[in-house]
């Protein structure tokens, strides 16, 4: 079953567009890695599923048609995760966990008893119970990636949507946090769609991968297939070279050859 | 399943959200239960505070009165301080209440109810007022006047703000406001200097009075002040909500812009009645909202009912020095609060380690 089914979606932004004919699927329980540079877009495809931009095309989502869901409803379906979530400083982990529950309350209502237990069983799940009491401005970078995740968990949605940060977390936080989403993957069989900046972190996790460059889709499909020396030079300017091992790919960026200098 | 579903139950780490406690609820309360009796109690006229007391408990619904107050006493009591009270009670409340829903509205701690240009609104309104009507017709309409551009300059900050499009922020809310701030004190400046025989009387207006109420000014702002705060009261959870921001508050399903709109609405409404009535009062809409986040909680849950009962009770006591400092003269009450609230939350400030 599909969870996720983009077809020809575009985006436009005062006047510019930002989108064009952007087209993915992604099944039930999978996790579609986003790759490309800087400004390609992959924001901007995660913002559109979750209905926080507005956007043309088809959109659905489980076998609800995207653009005809109230932001409840939607919200009760897509969960994401911000490049740069905003966490007031003084607020609690515990409050600002428990506001992933805003999809289940009804406008003048207040939080219930399953409401606290769901945002309870998220911060147990993430190991950050002893945090519960804490300010959201005292954590770690990598604490606080776990609170805010402990927040989507909560909202107990089919899809999570991560867009990863460029460059906030050190490698062991960052491979923490994918693992976590990657056994929160096989525990409740959510759907995953991740932005990655990483193409060696992209091709471990992501069962499939698209590479979008300048607002459209350029390839689709495996991470073998897709994260290739000359699609990636084409469309991230970068010199790499790509071996494999057991584990799968591995992409690591290698000096450009002296001899396009001394040719000017 | 069910045995799992058990134990992660039983093993769940047991939640303390930001709530009211019922400590803190009761303290604002008592505090304002006393600062109304005091300010009922004290004045130029020594009344019995025994008998007053009396007075005030035969109001209750099947309580029978037994004081013994004289004509006159009873009619100071009744028609004057009880109104004066019951009124700075109102305004103090509202302007606070309002503070805090701006602030939360705005996610910035230094909006008060004055930032989409209430005050300059009313003050144009007033000043149009007071020296462009005939004598004696004046005070009269001074009410309804700065109520009506009170409610027009936010009215045109909000219009203006829209206008700039789709990518619109709370900002550009609170940049527009400036803009028609700047213009209606530029106006109302432009008028006076016409009028120059009629500054004291502006001015006076415009440090705020509780000075020539009775019971009518309650009756005239009570159905405004409580639709508008009980509409706050009621989105005290979405505020909080929307402390994640616009975007991600809308990923949680809560519609920010909408919830934004009809909060500052609610509080403008209530500010620019309470305006109407008692000048403009500075300082308690900013000060007070954060004296109950820096000692009590930053949720609005908490926030929004404490400055109701602590915003109420400080303007009636500065009030109360307002009229008996340098009695029988009265000192303008926004100077007050200004003078005693300022010292009061640097001092708040300082001892606190909480973050704001």
């Amino acid at each position: 079953m599909t969870a996720v089914d983009v077809r020809s979606l575009s985006v436009e932004l005062g006047g510019r567009s930002i989108l064009r004919d952007v087209s993915l699927n992604v099944p039930s329980g999978g996790w579609l890695g986003l790759i490309g540079p800087n400004g390609a877009g992959k924001t901007t495809i995660l913002r559109a599923i979750a209905g926080l931009v507005p956007s043309h095309g088809e959109l659905l989502i489980g076998d609800a048609r995207g653009h005809a869901l109230r932001p409840r409803e939607r919200a009760r379906l897509v969960a994401i995760v911000a490049q740069r979530p905003s966490l007031p400083a003084a607020m609690n982990v515990a409050d600002y966990v428990l506001l992933g529950r805003s999809p289940y309350i009804r406008y003048f209502d207040t939080e219930t008893r399953s409401d606290m237990d769901a945002a309870a069983r998220a911060l147990e799940r993430l190991d950050i119970g002893e945090f519960a009491d804490r300010a959201l401005g005292t954590l770690s970078g990598g604490e606080q990636q776990r609170v805010v995740l402990a927040r989507a968990l909560a909202q107990a949605t089919p899809v999570l949507l991560l867009d990863e940060g460029t460059a906030a977390l050190d490698v062991g936080s960052q491979q923490h946090v994918l693992e976590i989403v990657s056994e929160l993957r096989d525990e409740h069989g959510i759907t995953v769609i991740s932005a990655m900046h990483d193409l060696t972190l992209a091709a471990q996790y992501a069962d499939e991968v698209v590479l979008v460059a300048g607002g459209r889709v350029v390839e689709t499909g495996i991470p073998e297939v897709v994260i290739r020396e000359d699609l990636v030079r084409s469309a991230y300017g970068a010199e790499v070279r790509i071996t494999r091992d057991e584990d799968g790919i591995i992409v690591s960026p290698v000096r450009a050859r002296r001899r396009s200098r001394s040719a000017t | 399943m069910a045995v799992a579903e058990l134990r992660e139950r039983l093993s769940a780490v047991p939640l303390r959200p930001a709530r009211l406690r019922i400590g803190w609820l009761s303290a604002g309360v008592a505090c304002l239960i006393v600062a109304a009796l005091v300010g009922v109690f004290i004045g130029p006229v020594g009344i019995n505070p025994a008998q007053a007391l009396r007075k005030l408990v035969g109001l209750l619904p099947f309580v029978p009165d037994t004081s013994h107050l004289s004509a006159q006493h009873e009619a100071i009591l009744m028609q004057l301080r009880l109104p004066r009270v019951v009124l700075a009670g109102i305004v103090g409340a509202t302007l606070a209440i309002s503070g805090a829903a701006y602030q939360g509205a705005f996610r910035n701690p230094l909006a008060d109810p004055y930032l989409l240009g209430a005050a300059a609104g009313a003050g144009l309104g007033a000043t149009v007022a007071i020296a462009y009507t005939p004598a004696g017709v004046g005070s009269n309409i001074v009410p309804m006047a700065s109520f009506a551009g009170a409610l027009l300059a936010v009215a045109l900050a909000y219009a203006v703000g829209r206008a700039s499009g789709p990518g619109r922020t709370a900002t550009t809310l609170v940049l527009a406001g400036i803009a028609v701030m700047s213009f209606f004190t530029a106006v109302q400046t432009f008028l006076l200097q016409r009028r120059a025989d009629q500054i004291r009387e502006v001015y006076g207006w415009i440090l705020g009075r509780l000075a020539t109420v009775g019971w009518s000014d309650v009756f005239l702002v009570l159905p405004y002040v409580a639709v508008g705060i009980a509409t706050i009261m009621a989105h005290r959870r979405l505020l909080d909500v929307l402390a994640l921001g616009d975007d991600e508050a809308e990923a949680v399903g809560v519609p920010a812009r909408r919830v934004r709109l009809i909060v500052v609405v609610a509080a403008s409404l209530s500010t620019a009645a309470v305006v109407a009535v008692s000048g403009l009062i500075g300082f308690v809409g900013l000060i007070v909202p954060h004296v109950v986040r820096l000692v009590a909680g930053t949720s609005y849950r908490v926030i929004l009912p404490l400055s109701l009962c602590f915003g109420a009770a400080f303007l009636i006591l500065a009030d109360l020095l307002g009229r008996t400092v340098i009695s029988p003269a009265e000192l303008p009450i926004g100077v007050i609060t200004a003078f005693f609230g300022a010292p009061f939350f640097a001092l708040v400030l300082r001892t606190s380690r909480k973050m704001l």
